[in-house]
């Protein structure tokens, strides 16, 4: 199939401008900056074309349905978001090493579907579950939040990784924005993030009272969905109420991650309503 | 029931209807104030053996008549006076049609034949009559299972009626025997019972309500704030000074990019027009 080959090359490409984005703020060139965003945009329109494409394909073969419906087909629009959100990002604040710290994990995405032997990247047909438009509206909702927590991650982890601001002898931390710049940036995803989480759990909650007339089973993948939203819902509440800002922020932020990635991946091993999620 | 809020499962066979409903974690049933009719349950699969779809054929009767007719699909549920009824799962049923195949043990000539659970049949040359009784998922045979079989009763006159078993593993097992005829099952009919979850849930709409109350709440909290600009003009002998100072309660450094944005016009519209006063301004604070 043309898209998993395309979607495959994708990966090299997103991994390509990863490194773009780490030697130009390790060797400090703003030329390899300058590329960088030019090959993120073309990560971009490839992961499009492939996500577009495939949704093509499974017309072809008679199925047609948008391509989001298992593990796969969820990375590579997961990345597609992540990729999406960077670039906004950076074309708004200008910060071009923040891309040393998004593009790797869109990476990690893409090259877990692409290269990973236990994930199924063949286009199967829908159980009748999953037959509604609720599977769109559900799927992109929550893969909007997930890509916003992960990048809330990358910057808290520059944020633990920057020195002090007024530390100029270390040119090398330097060159990332300063603290308080990561630090609102990291709530601005966060506030992101959790608008649209809270708005995948409604949709879910809807979709699953018309299909089966209740709103919620506590399923392992629904559990732990309201663990991630309660983390965060914390981490807003805290630096709100309780005034928390700069570490401890983002500490939180990563550890909202690490419970994304527990409802995302975590939950495939165990039994429930979302177990066409995991492979 | 119609007049409060609950779920329960209901278990309904193709052909069967009910009027009552019985409620989960009680023993209490409630009347449905209608009747509800599963005329006919169908389910196809993928070639992967996955189910692709199971659809049900509901009936509504009220005083025998039919009132609505409608086939409901997961994600597509028949709802009346206040009651839902969703398809939910389904089940295999005891199979009750059965293809069966009688051999003559003396010429080899072979016969196909159709019976349900409780038909009788005479078999040929007036060799007996032959009853199906039940059907049995795992029969044991002297100590040993030998899977799906189907029981019956061969009534011969002048002889005891003795008990046959019909293994449909074994299609050779009635042999045993020694009859003028021996019976196989070659197949049946696969029956399904259909699952359907029935609620009555009044405060949908209520509940609906509250999730966008939730979501226009978290936006409105999040991403709309109080900003406030200040354009500060001082004139002195020859020249005027200008000053944009903003303040906002969120998104501050976005709001700052906008203030600092708003500066870059102002000092392009001096250069651009040196003895004009600034009429307009868009403020874009996005």
């Amino acid at each position: 199939m043309t898209s998993s080959l395309i979607l495959s090359v994708t990966t090299f490409v997103y991994g390509l401008a990863a490194a773009l984005y780490l030697s130009a703020w390790i060797f400090h060139k703003k030329q390899l900056f300058r590329w960088a965003t030019w090959i993120v945009a073309a990560g971009i329109t490839g992961n499009a074309a492939g996500f577009v494409l495939r949704w093509l394909e499974s017309y072809q073969m008679g199925i047609g349905r948008i391509p989001l419906s298992n593990l796969y087909e969820s990375l590579v629009f997961f990345a597609l978001m992540i990729a999406l959100i960077y670039y906004v990002i950076e074309s708004k604040y200008g910060h071009q090493t923040i891309g040393a710290f998004a593009l790797p994990l869109a990476t990690l995405s893409m090259a877990y579907a692409s290269l990973s032997s236990s994930i199924n990247d063949r286009i199967q047909p829908l159980l009748p579950a999953l037959k509604s438009n609720w599977l769109t509206i559900h799927v992109v909702t929550c893969f909007i939040g997930y890509a916003a927590f992960a990048i809330a991650f990358g910057l808290g982890l520059m944020y633990l990784l920057k020195r002090d601001d007024n530390d100029h002898d270390q040119a090398f931390w330097s060159r990332l924005p300063d603290r308080h710049f990561i630090d609102e940036l990291t709530h601005q995803m966060v506030l992101f993030g959790f608008l649209f989480l809270s708005a995948g759990i409604i949709s879910g909650a809807v979709w699953a009272n018309s299909a089966w007339g209740r709103y919620w089973g506590w399923d392992p993948k629904e559990t732990w969905s309201l663990i991630t939203w309660f983390v965060y819902a914390t981490l807003l509440h805290v630096r709100f109420m309780r005034g928390w800002r700069g570490k401890r922020i983002a500490v939180f932020a990563m550890i909202g991650f690490a419970a994304v990635l527990i409802t995302y991946f975590g939950v495939n091993y165990l039994p429930g309503l979302h177990s066409y999620g995991a492979g | 029931m119609d007049r409060s809020t609950g779920s329960t499962d209901l278990l309904i066979s193709p052909g069967e209807s009910t009027r009552f409903i019985r409620l989960r974690n009680s023993n209490d049933t409630l009347s449905l104030g209608f009747e509800v009719r599963c005329d006919d349950f169908d389910v196809s699969f993928y070639d992967s053996g996955s189910p692709k779809e199971f659809r049900s054929s509901l009936i509504i009767l009220e005083n025998g008549r039919k009132v609505i007719e409608k086939e409901i699909i997961v994600n597509d549920p028949l709802r009346y006076k206040g009651i839902n009824f969703f398809q939910s799962s389904y089940g295999a049923r005891p199979p009750e049609n059965f293809q069966l195949s009688l051999t003559s043990a003396n010429t080899g000539q072979a016969v196909q034949h159709k019976m349900s659970i409780g038909q009788s049949m005479d078999l040929p040359g007036g060799a007996g009559r032959f009853t199906a009784r039940k059907y049995v998922r795992d029969y044991e045979f002297k100590g040993t299972r030998v899977g799906e079989a189907l029981l019956g009763i061969l009534e011969k006159p002048g002889n005891e009626p003795v008990e046959i078993a019909l293994p449909l593993r074994f299609p050779t097992f009635d042999r045993m025997r020694k009859g003028e005829w021996r019976i196989s099952v070659e197949g049946y009919a696969k029956a399904y019972y259909t699952g359907l979850q029935v609620t009555s849930d009044p405060g949908v709409p209520l509940v609906y309500t509250g999730f966008s109350l939730l979501l226009i709440g978290c936006w409105i909290a999040f991403f709309m704030s109080h900003k406030k600009i200040v354009v500060d003009v001082r004139t002195h002998s020859k020249s005027s000074r200008i000053r944009v100072h903003g303040t906002a309660n969120r998104n501050r450094i976005g709001f700052g990019i906008a203030a600092r944005k708003l500066g870059a016009e102002l000092r392009k519209l001096r250069t651009a027009k040196p003895n004009t006063g600034i009429a307009f301004v868009k403020l874009n604070t996005g």
